[in-house]
């Protein structure tokens, strides 16, 4: 059996393509085998336990069961983002779409030589241009390799991990802390004996109420009780793993366009030059983040139609701007300087694009020069004029955004819901779309 | 038959025979309002409420009415709703003293202090003898920690009723707070004198005295009080709160394993037997064992 690397390793001396594939091919979003296996198996465990729930105990806690569905949902985001970051690195690598980092010069690639009127020279230029794709040579492998490592490491880096995963433990805690809480006044005496007893009151009264609380409430509220302090801050610390390798996904797409130049494609079918992956990084990020939007949102909406979760309405309507506001940023933030630079890139290339304008002219009017002449050379003139025209209009729509309309619209129905929350505009719209349905049903009943 | 039952069924055949008596009859707003009363004070809320709906829809504009169903939704615990009726009672009366001093009540339990204070304010000033609104007034400054002012407001209830001892009681904890400690003393022994009457409350008396004396550096005196509040309270689930007072008293003199036992005791007391055993029994039950 083969032994299993952990990372990525490869010598100086080994850099010919093959050491970034193995790179890619054992990159690991999440090293340590035990977290991954979890990770990867706990949202099918908590699938199954919402399908129990909702059978024994139907909508007894359907809100609390739908906070675990919404968990459920971001792990199995969080592993299509986990299994997209070596896909994506490698479709940059692969396509060529990354060149080494110059200074000064122009990004984009080099331009086109069109100040030639001959089309044999347009040709020549267009296949000298093709051979100045970027090269990935040794030295700049070695880089990518590097970034590669680097962004492996941060995802795994412990001391982060912990960090990020106590944090929201307790975040996740905070329910139970905050229940605890509440019950606590109705069951303390008057204030005067903590003003009598000190801190020595104060430390016994904390101890004295939480045995009751743990006897009583474990009792009376058992399901909640024992999620409270179980399940939900364990959750909280895989929630937590997620969350670190999302800030680490984001903070590594907006690296990466500082690090390296970008040489996005003219006219690549994915309709961001090539860069689409990137953008589809930034969405799943982004959408793990909308679950939670969705969630709270759909909350508020229900909980005001329905008698479900209305208790805890208030509550989500404070919490619903956070996943708003954070998938905006997630989404756009980590784009955002590879959008000026694919507008850079595009601004240079207007350049070009008046040189061909020109030399379209040029072919025009040799070819109107050969119809008075009665020459029979339309054809491959018309011939290199559809070319031109065709390659001009690439230069004129080079995209300004590493993705495409498909991305942004995955992106924009995320948000439908806690939008429609957050306004509060999904009650009006429910309560017009239900009088419709009962005129419907009246005029069908007739 | 247990007792319990024997009263509900008492009751319902109370309620089937005014009902019945209804249907014969037709009855005036004061005889629903005479109703709601009855059942009210016997705890059958959910009858009140609806006997003061009658009386309501044969006289929307009868203040008494409104303030009689807030005093129900409040004895339900429906604070919002209770402000809503007694909003209404204003409306009608403005210089009705009881609707402003509920109002405020309610407000008070949702811990809305400043707007509390201004109903009692108001209550105060339209029947400056009612005892009962200083009181009140008196709790809702001390909760926005106006503490001289609110023993201005508790020696006024005292002043038209003397022997009210919750406005004695309340004085000794804002005394306290503003470190008067002698007078807050003498306070707690007036308390105590008049809740020997009827022995009400005279457990939380003890627990009071017994505060001031730890903040007066007495704890063997304080010990003697608790003590006494123990003597007072047995049977009482509240006996807890004087064994917590103790620990904390033996604990503040060194005496820790004393202190662990009263802690120990305080903790039985208000579960109702050994937290472990409590624990391990629910834990079964949970467990279906």
């Amino acid at each position: 059996m083969a032994m299993e690397r952990n990372s990525p390793v490869c010598l100086e001396d080994d850099m010919d393509g093959s050491c970034i594939k193995e790179a890619l091919n054992r990159f690991q979003g999440v090293r340590n085998p035990k977290i991954r296996w979890l990770m990867w198996h706990l949202a099918f465990v908590l699938l199954f336990g919402v399908a129990l729930a909702l059978i024994f105990t139907r909508d007894r806690y359907i809100t609390y069961v739908s906070m675990i569905l919404a968990v459920a949902l971001s792990l199995f985001a969080f592993e299509e983002l986990i299994r997209s970051i070596p896909k994506a690195l490698g479709d940059l690598w692969y396509q060529g779409l990354l060149a080494e980092k110059s200074l000064g010069e122009s990004v984009g690639g080099r331009p086109l030589n069109l100040d030639s009127n001959s089309v044999a020279s347009l040709e020549e230029n267009i296949s000298s241009n093709a051979e100045a794709l970027p090269k990935n040579d040794a030295e700049f492998e070695d880089q990518f390799f590097n970034f590669i490592k680097s962004i492996e490491d941060s995802l795994n880096r412990p001391i982060m991990q912990f960090l990020f995963g106590s944090s929201f433990l307790v975040v996740l805690l905070s329910r139970s802390i905050y229940e605890f809480w509440k019950w606590l006044p109705n069951d303390f005496s008057s204030g005067l004996i903590y003003k009598a007893g000190g801190y020595d009151a104060l430390f016994e009264g904390i101890k004295l109420h939480s045995t009751v609380y743990l006897v009583e409430y474990s009792i009376a509220e058992p399901f909640k009780f024992w999620t409270g302090i179980l399940l939900e801050p364990f959750l909280g610390s895989i929630l937590g793993l997620v969350a670190w390798r999302m800030f680490v996904t984001a903070r590594y797409i907006d690296k990466l366009g500082q690090s390296f130049d970008l040489t996005p494609k003219l006219e690549h079918p994915d309709r961001s030059g090539g860069l689409g992956s990137l953008g589809k990084l930034s969405l799943i990020n982004a959408l793990i983040i909308g679950i939670w939007g969705t969630f709270l949102g759909g909350w508020i909406v229900l909980g005001s139609i329905t008698k479900y979760g209305e208790f805890y309405v208030p509550l989500y309507k404070v919490l619903l701007a956070l996943p708003v506001v954070m998938s905006i940023i997630c989404f756009f933030s980590p784009l955002w300087n590879i959008h000026i630079k694919m507008t850079k890139i595009k601004d240079e290339s207007r350049k070009e694009c008046c040189k061909i304008g020109s030399n379209i002219d040029i072919l025009a009017r040799r070819r109107l020069s050969s119809a008075l002449l009665m020459k029979n050379e339309d054809t491959e003139a018309d011939k290199h004029i559809d070319e031109m025209k065709r390659v001009y209009e690439g230069y004129k729509n080079r995209p300004v955004w590493p993705f495409n309309y498909k991305i942004f619209l995955a992106f924009i129905t995320s948000q439908i819901v806690p939008l429609l929350g957050l306004t509060g505009l999904a009650t009006p719209i429910v309560n017009v779309v239900g009088s419709l349905m009962e005129f419907i049903s009246q005029l069908t009943g007739r | 038959m247990s007792y319990i039952n024997l009263k509900r069924r008492i009751l319902i055949f109370v309620a089937l025979l005014l009902i019945l008596q209804g249907s014969m009859a037709e009855k005036t707003s004061a005889d629903w309002m005479n109703i709601s009363a009855t059942f009210f004070s016997q705890g059958n809320e959910e009858i009140a409420l609806q006997s003061i709906g009658e009386s309501l829809e044969l006289d929307p504009g009868n203040p008494e009415a409104w303030i009689n169903k807030g005093q129900i939704l409040s004895g339900m615990k429906q604070w919002e709703k209770a402000i809503g009726c007694y909003d209404k009672a204003i409306e009608l009366d403005p210089l009705v003293s009881d609707a402003w001093y509920n109002k405020g009540f309610a407000l008070d339990e949702l811990d809305q202090y400043q707007k509390a204070f201004e109903c009692y304010d108001t209550a105060t000033i339209l029947d400056p003898r009612n005892w009962r609104a200083w009181n009140r007034k008196g709790i809702a400054l001390r909760n926005l920690g106006r503490s001289e002012e609110a023993i201005e407001s508790y020696e006024k209830a005292i002043v038209i009723s003397p022997k009210f001892a919750p406005a004695w009681s309340n004085k000794v904890i804002a005394l306290s707070y503003l470190e008067r400690y002698e007078e807050a003393l003498y306070c707690s022994n007036r308390t105590i004198e008049i809740r020997s009457k009827n022995r009400e409350y005279l457990s939380q008396a003890y627990i009071d005295k017994g505060l001031v004396l730890m903040l007066l550096k007495r704890p063997d005196d304080a010990i003697a009080c608790f003590d006494e509040a123990i003597n007072e309270s047995i049977g009482e689930r509240r006996i807890w709160t004087a064994w917590f007072s103790k620990g904390v008293a033996l604990k503040s003199m060194g005496k820790y394993a004393l202190a662990e036992s009263s802690f120990d005791k305080a903790r039985e007391q208000r579960l109702g037997g050994d937290p472990r055993a409590l624990l391990m029994k629910n834990l079964k039950n949970g467990l279906g064992m």
